[in-house]
């Protein structure tokens, strides 16, 4: 690891997401929610969504985390809302491969901005503050719909 | 007489690369560094000395058995404990609390009994309390952190009565640096009949720590927080507590006769140290308090205290920068977050510059949630950091400004 490695971790499309990310803060009549936490290092994210007839209406956070974990948020629901949970399944098993160091065959189904986040291959302790949203969107969608 | 550069030639990692940078080494608080005699005493260990304890007649298990046992007395001795059956070993701080509460919540605690703690304490001094609280009905009290950090005394002598069990304290905050005044904490406990269990954890590798002298009843230390091997540590305990309390772990080495009608323990210590145990730690904690004992000792310390000052005062010029932690009585560690950037990526930042720290809630969720931030950074520093190293640090901090910003 190195200052370069440093710059590709940090690229500035993701410097851009954390300082204002897009889809940020709860809004009213929100049908599926939760949150999630990174037990190593407190960081916290609540994610809300408004899901009718299988379609992803609407998706919002909000956290207390760090740039990677905030970037990674802004950049998903960018790329969820308006879709549906099929579609918010085959990004995240494309960003795991991301992760892992696997673009090979992800630059047609994910957008160029999730694929800034292959430099993280090299910090494997930050590779949960990337995920955090995505297993956070999955228990938002699991969880009970509201009346 | 206090000398850094022979000091630092003696501890081998100060000198390797990290990332392609001299490695500058500033999570003390989290573990310390070894120095060569510790790590040779292992190795030598295993190359020529291996064998089990209290078992063998063969000379072999013999010399392990006495060498483990003089680690027993060199400790009771380095901390002016009364009896060297009251140093028990044990893996480290979190087993020492476990120990304890355990033996509380058996034969000590009852509905409507008070355990005090506090808000700065580590999740090794509360998630053990509130189990043992669970299990038996008594209550589990907080004495409040202040704004500075430290300790609320008045809140203190407030919630201290005739119902506390005990009191459980951290020396130093982990976290935020502050030294708390366990000596009157403890004097006040006594005068109520309540006995003090004080969490040493990051006091004894700044500090000369005297059990006699503070009067504690319990004193805890994890072995790697003192320059000795992971998986070693000790309970101190006043005999008339050890033997209040039951075995927590029972198995073999513990016990007297074992026989279906029923089975007699050992004395003290004896019955705390159930199955073979972490032989070569105990060996390297030796080794590791032979290398305190030569060491100028006050030199050392006020060679940290100048770090501190150093490191605050450098820190102090970084805009959008803010300590947490910022009592009149600190240790070396000092621990802030930015306004808009996470202590993550601070961490990561620095790490690229060969610069470690710890980044994180520092096992101490409370205290953050009090203090409103969901991190901190957190360098700590050892005697045998040099004020290049804090040099090293604010520097970069200079630089990540514009990095991220």
């Amino acid at each position: 690891m190195s200052e370069t490695n440093l710059q590709d971790l940090y690229q500035s499309i993701l410097i851009q997401h954390s300082k204002s990310p897009s889809h940020y803060g709860k809004f009213e009549g929100f049908t599926h929610f939760s949150e999630g936490y990174n037990a190593l290092c407190g960081d916290a994210i609540s994610i809300y969504l408004s899901v009718k007839e299988g379609t992803i209406e609407k998706a919002s956070f909000e956290s207390a985390s760090c740039a990677i974990c905030k970037a990674s948020a802004s950049i998903l629901l960018e790329a969820i809302e308006g879709t549906s949970a099929e579609t918010f399944s085959s990004v995240q098993n494309g960003f795991s491969e991301i992760l892992e160091g696997n673009p090979e065959g992800q630059s047609e189904a994910l957008s160029a901005d999730i694929l800034a986040f292959e430099g993280i291959k090299e910090f494997t302790s930050r590779k949960n503050c990337a995920l955090l949203p995505y297993t956070t969107f999955q228990k938002a969608l699991n969880s009970e719909i509201k009346d | 007489m206090f000398n850094l550069q022979s000091i630092r030639d003696d501890f081998p990692i100060l000198s390797t690369l990290m990332n392609d940078k001299p490695l500058i080494y500033l999570d003390n608080a989290a573990t310390s560094q070894k120095p060569s005699t510790v790590i040779e005493a292992v190795e030598n260990f295993y190359k020529t000395g291996n064998s089990n304890i209290h078992r063998g007649v063969f000379r072999l298990s013999e010399q392990a058995t006495a060498r483990y046992e003089a680690t027993r007395k060199e400790f009771a001795q380095f901390i002016s404990a009364e009896k060297e059956s009251e140093v028990v070993f044990v893996k480290g701080v979190t087993e020492a609390i476990n120990l304890i509460a355990y033996g509380f919540s058996q034969s000590i605690l009852k509905e409507g009994d008070e355990i005090l703690i506090s808000e700065m304490e580590h999740h090794a001094n509360i998630v053990p309390w509130q189990i043992a609280c669970e299990q038996t009905g008594a209550v589990l009290k907080v004495i409040p952190v202040l704004d500075d950090g430290s300790l609320d005394i008045s809140a203190f002598e407030a919630l201290l009565s005739e119902k506390t069990k005990l009191l459980s304290i951290v020396h130093i905050s982990n976290a935020l640096g502050t030294i708390n005044p366990i000596k009157s904490m403890i004097n006040k406990a006594h005068a109520l009949g309540v006995p003090v269990l004080v969490d040493g954890a990051q006091s004894a590798p700044h500090m000369k720590v005297d059990v006699k002298d503070l009067d504690c009843d319990f004193y805890v230390f994890s072995g790697h927080k003192l320059f000795a091997p992971t998986g070693v540590g000790v309970l101190y305990g006043k005999e008339k507590w050890l033997e209040q309390l039951p075995p927590y772990q029972s198995g073999g080495d513990m016990i007297e006769k074992v026989d279906f009608g029923g089975t007699t323990f050992k004395g003290l210590p004896g019955k705390f140290e159930a199955g073979t145990p972490n032989i070569a730690g105990v060996i390297g904690l030796s080794e590791a308090i032979q290398y305190l004992q030569n060491l100028d000792r006050e030199g050392a310390l006020a060679h940290e205290e100048a770090l501190l000052i150093q490191a605050t005062e450098g820190l102090a010029q970084i805009d959008g920068l803010r300590l947490i932690g910022t009592a009149k009585d600190k240790a070396s560690i000092v621990s802030f977050v930015f306004d808009d950037i996470h202590a993550h990526d601070v961490g990561t930042f620095l790490d690229a510059g060969g610069i470690a720290i710890r980044t994180g809630h520092h096992c101490t969720m409370p205290l953050l949630k009090r203090f409103n931030v969901p991190a901190t950074a957190r360098a700590s520093f050892a005697f045998y950091n040099n004020t290049n190293d804090v040099d090293c640090l604010v520097e970069s901090l200079k630089k990540m400004k514009s990095f991220f910003l």
